[in-house]
Parts: C-alpha cells; sequence; structure tokens
C-alpha cells in the first residue's frame, strides 16, 4: 500500500482522529498534574512518550472496533472511541490470559489493562517529575553562589510587589534561625522559586551575573 | 466504579488529617510535586515542621515520594496520591464540612453513670468500718449502696 492510498482511505483518517483525541487526552493529564510548569513538563520525554502511548492505544483501539463492527467507520464512533478510550481501557474485565476459575487467576500471570496502563502513566509521570526537580535542585544550587543579602533584598522586593500573600515577617525568621547561611539561601531561593515561578529565581540569577 | 471500602478510607483519612496536611495536600496538587524544602516553604514553615506531617500523609497513603538523585534540599519528592487528591475533593464538598465541624450530638444515654462505682465504693467503705468495728456506720455505708443499686435496677433518679 502506498502512501498515496493509505491517505485516500477512509479509515486512515478515522484512526488518526481517534489517536489524536487520545493525544488529547494524555495532554490535559499532564496539564493537570504540572499546572505551574506545563510547558517545561511537555517539553520532556516522558510527556512524549505518555502522548505517543495514548495516540496509539486510541488508534489501535478503534481499529479493534472497526474490525468486529465494520459499521463503527464513521467519524462520532472515531470521536467518541478518542475520547472515552482510557475509560474502556480501564475498566475493562479482559485480562491477557483469561484464568479458567478464580484460584487460577489468583495464580495465573494475567495483566489487567488497566494495570499496564496504571504502569505506564506512573513511569512517564516518575520521568517529567525527575526532569522537573533535577531542573529546580540546579537553578537552586545555582543561586546559592550568591550572597545572602542579596537574595534577601531580592525576596522582600518580590514580596512587595506581588499581590500574594506572603508572610513578610518569613524573611526575618529565615534569618534569625541557627542555621548556616546556605541553609538560610536555599530556603530565600526556594521561597522566590515556589512562590513567584521559577522564571522569577531565573530573573535574579540572570540579573546578578549581569553584575 | 468505588467500593465502599474505599470510601471509608478516604472518609476516615478526611477526618485525621490536620489543617497542617490538608494544606500541604492541596500545595501538592496547586503546585504539583516538591521537596521537603519547597513543602516547607509553601507551608510558610521550616522543613523539620512538616517533615512528620508528609510522613503521616505518605503513611495514610495520601502522598507518596519518589526517591531524587542525592540533593542538599531533599532526597525524595512528595507527589500526591489519587487517594490524596479524593480526600481533598471531600474537604472542599460543603456537606461533609458540616458533617466535620458539628459538634458530636450529646446524649443523656451516652452520659456515664457513676451510680455503680459509687455503690462499690460505699460497699467498700461499709465493709472496712465493719472490720474496724464500727458497725453503726458500715451499715449507713450499706443502706446507701443498697439505694444506689435499687436506683440503677429500677432506672429512677437522673443519671449522673
Amino acid at each position: 500500500m502506498t502512501l498515496r492510498s493509505l491517505l485516500e482511505h477512509q479509515s486512515f483518517w478515522l484512526t488518526a482522529i481517534a489517536g489524536s483525541m487520545g493525544g488529547i487526552w494524555a495532554l490535559s493529564e499532564i496539564i493537570g498534574q504540572f499546572r505551574t510548569e506545563t510547558a517545561r513538563a511537555l517539553r520532556t520525554w516522558g510527556a512524549w512518550m505518555l502522548v505517543l502511548f495514548n495516540i496509539v492505544a486510541a488508534a489501535v483501539i478503534y481499529l479493534l472496533i472497526i474490525g468486529l463492527a465494520p459499521g463503527a467507520r464513521t467519524w462520532p464512533t472515531a470521536l467518541a472511541v478518542g475520547l472515552a478510550w482510557p475509560t474502556i481501557f480501564r475498566n475493562a474485565s479482559l485480562k491477557l490470559s483469561q484464568p479458567i476459575t478464580d484460584a487460577q487467576g489468583a495464580n495465573s500471570p494475567a495483566i489487567r489493562l488497566e494495570e499496564v496502563y496504571g504502569n505506564i502513566q506512573k513511569l512517564a509521570l516518575q520521568l517529567i517529575n525527575g526532569v522537573l526537580t533535577r531542573q529546580r535542585t540546579r537553578l537552586l544550587t545555582e543561586a546559592l553562589r550568591f550572597e545572602l543579602g542579596d537574595l534577601e533584598r531580592y525576596a522582600r522586593r518580590m514580596i512587595a510587589l506581588s499581590p500574594q500573600q506572603v508572610d513578610a515577617t518569613l524573611i526575618d525568621k529565615v534569618l534569625e534561625r541557627n542555621i548556616d547561611d546556605e541553609a538560610k539561601k536555599a530556603y530565600l531561593a526556594a521561597l522566590v522559586m515556589d512562590t513567584f515561578t521559577r522564571s522569577a529565581l531565573d530573573d535574579f540569577i540572570r540579573e546578578k551575573r549581569k553584575g | 466504579m468505588q467500593s465502599s471500602l474505599e470510601q471509608n478510607a478516604i472518609n476516615e483519612a478526611a477526618r485525621k488529617i490536620s489543617p497542617l496536611q490538608q494544606q500541604l495536600l492541596q500545595s501538592l496538587r496547586d503546585k504539583g510535586p516538591g521537596l521537603l524544602l519547597e513543602m516547607a516553604v509553601r507551608a510558610q514553615l521550616f522543613p523539620e515542621d512538616v517533615n512528620e506531617p508528609l510522613s503521616g500523609l505518605v503513611g495514610l497513603g495520601l502522598a507518596t515520594t519518589q526517591s531524587v538523585s542525592t540533593s542538599k534540599f531533599g532526597a525524595e519528592l512528595f507527589v500526591l496520591a489519587p487517594a490524596g487528591d479524593k480526600v481533598l475533593r471531600l474537604l472542599s464538598d460543603p456537606a461533609f464540612q458540616r458533617e466535620i465541624t458539628a459538634p458530636p450530638p450529646v446524649t443523656s444515654a451516652k452520659m456515664p453513670d457513676t451510680r455503680q462505682s459509687e455503690a462499690e465504693l460505699h460497699t467498700k467503705l461499709g465493709d472496712a468500718l465493719q472490720q474496724q468495728g464500727n458497725i453503726e456506720k458500715a451499715i449507713e455505708h450499706y443502706q446507701r449502696a443498697l439505694e444506689l443499686t435499687r436506683e440503677l435496677s429500677t432506672g429512677s433518679g437522673e443519671s449522673r
């Protein structure tokens, strides 16, 4: 089958619709999980693994459905399968190997499709978390190179300018604590990064580098 | 579909967690996973203040941990577990809020009745006085014990 004949085939476009819906579903899952770091999360391998898996799974399920019921070759069905495939998948009582009795089921290597999806989703989220955490710790470590006084002034400025409710005495409490300066700097850098987004700490570092 | 057993566990966890733990869970949902230092900052507290509440959340299965490469900001990343998300949803439900803030109903039947132990004490006092030879006083205590026992058996008098 040539590419041209494939593109002319109605089933190809319907499968693409189902797959795209699956991809959108995965994207919405990532957006929901990483609300404050969506763009960064989407630039990781884990995110693309999850999106790709959802696209392929939705497409395969649609192909299985049209294989069993040729009447399902319609765009509303493709849309519905694309949107509802996780529900179909998660609630599927299908097992990769069907046990004959309960006792056999307990010991059989049967894997529920839901578990497969859960494991892949978990792995993808762990990969995303790993990358984002490494990025944040790298930024915090970089901020530790600067003077405590600089970080303090920047944090105070951010609190004063921001409409967010942050206890201004928190900085005083940090500075009064009986801990070393590195720990104080780490806290202030984390305060700026977590309260005013990562870009705020990035700006501080860039500002200080410029001198 | 969520089983009733799971729902009971969610309800119990929602009642058990402290306001600080609720705040930490909410921050996990709003800001995503965080290291110990980040979790402390989100609560505007210090790492040692949030370490135990976070461990409690992990113990209840409301949060999970993911090991991260050794870092001076925390070796574990705290992540909101699906059960934690359900607990937060439950805690934002006005009906559940009313349920947990309402004082427990006080009924007279639940008030502890001290008459039984009082009667026993009068009997013991009577025994002690009798052994000392103070029969008159002993009889007074035995009579009081008898009165209390009768009250209890007929259900008369107010419970104390």
